[in-house]
């Protein structure tokens, strides 16, 4: 491991999904309160995306940014701008992002018709 | 110290600031805290708690070092890659560039968990009398083959192994590597399956080694000569 070996392999092509896309919706309760979030505020973004891990493979990751160097693509949605990752716009292309105000597992949720299964939480997917 | 070629392994590098965090969050053992010089065995899991391929982590400060089984080298392959993402993780193939033996049955001067290059060869302890040596094929690690006196030591001290014990078909808590699966790490792919069946202990199976002269021959995992390893439940 200490020969050189390492540094002389190109890395593995990697899978790349095509980019698709991508349309989103929010719901009244999500442009509430990220209306809330950002106040008059305009220059930041929502970043909407997809990590792997979680229970069921891949989990969601919301930020609010201002910019970001991961290669997005920006959509308009309730006056707010969205950012999506290109890497994974195939996963996320459709989804609705609802805001459920609760004690207990409440927060902003995702509505992904191209999730085959969740876990129990809510926060990943496959 | 006997040593033997563990010829079928694949070895790779990953690179990248997000590999430990990726692992993570694909693998039954916690990675994501895994220091440089450390080594740790993990099973990358897909949903249904079943393995993809079970590997050995080197955390190397710059790069993690993958050791796993060269038959399960595709499917683990197509079933990582599509996960990266946007995740900063690259890997590369180096199985042709390096040879894996196993050094077993002694002890010695390493401290389990750690990983420590000595001249051309790095040497990685994963039990007390278990380590992985890896190196350039040029250095030309003398061992043997794999054959009875490992699977009898095997048998003996209970080490499952891939093609016996370990298979695509098994879910962690049904092939003998129990300890393997970290229960507090927090989310990872197949933990849902794991979890129920750790807090119902319900299908939670264990390795045992028992006289040949008392098994149930539907049971044996792993044959030896005078004992043989079966999986039956704790």
């Amino acid at each position: 491991m200490d020969c050189g070996t390492c540094e002389t392999s190109a890395p593995l092509e990697m899978h790349k999904p095509d980019v698709v896309d991508v349309d989103l919706s929010i719901s009244d309760n999500a442009v509430k309160m990220l209306g809330d979030a950002f106040g008059d505020d305009r220059s930041m973004a929502l970043l909407v995306g997809v990590l792997s891990g979680g229970c069921s493979g891949y989990m969601y990751d919301l930020q609010i940014v201002e910019s970001t160097d991961v290669d997005c693509q920006e959509v308009n949605v309730g006056g707010f701008r969205v950012l999506v990752p290109n890497s994974s716009s195939h996963l996320l292309n459709g989804i609705q992002i609802d805001y459920e105000d609760r004690l207990m597992g409440g927060g902003f949720k995702i509505v992904n018709p191209n999730a085959q299964s969740s876990c129990g939480c809510g926060e990943s997917f496959s | 110290m006997p040593k033997v070629a563990f010829s079928d392994s694949y070895v790779t590098i990953w690179r990248g600031t997000d590999c430990r965090l990726f692992l993570d969050g694909l693998s039954s053992n916690q990675i994501v805290s895994l220091d440089k010089n450390r080594v740790v065995q993990t099973a990358i899991l897909n949903n249904n708690a079943k393995i993809i391929d079970f590997v050995t982590i080197l955390n190397f400060g710059d790069f993690l070092a993958v050791i796993g089984f060269m038959p399960n080298f595709q499917s683990m392959l197509d079933y990582v890659t599509p996960r990266i993402l946007q995740s900063d993780v690259s890997i590369s193939d180096i199985s042709n560039l390096n040879d894996v033996v196993i050094l077993y049955d002694q002890n010695n001067d390493i401290d389990i968990g750690t990983c420590e290059t000595k001249g051309d060869v790095t040497f990685a302890k994963v039990s007390d009398n278990m380590t992985y040596c890896i190196a350039a094929k040029k250095v030309n690690l003398e061992s043997e083959l794999m054959g009875e006196e490992f699977h009898e030591w095997r048998i003996s001290n209970k080490v499952p192994w891939y093609g016996y014990e370990i298979n695509s078909m098994m879910i962690p808590y049904k092939c003998g590597i129990n300890e393997l699966v970290h229960e507090s790490k927090g989310c990872f792919a197949g933990q849902e399956i794991l979890t129920r069946m750790r807090t119902r202990n319900k299908g939670i199976r264990v390795l045992k080694s028992i006289d040949n002269l008392d098994i149930n021959t539907h049971k044996v995992t792993t044959r030896g000569l005078k004992n043989s390893l079966i999986i039956e439940n704790q």
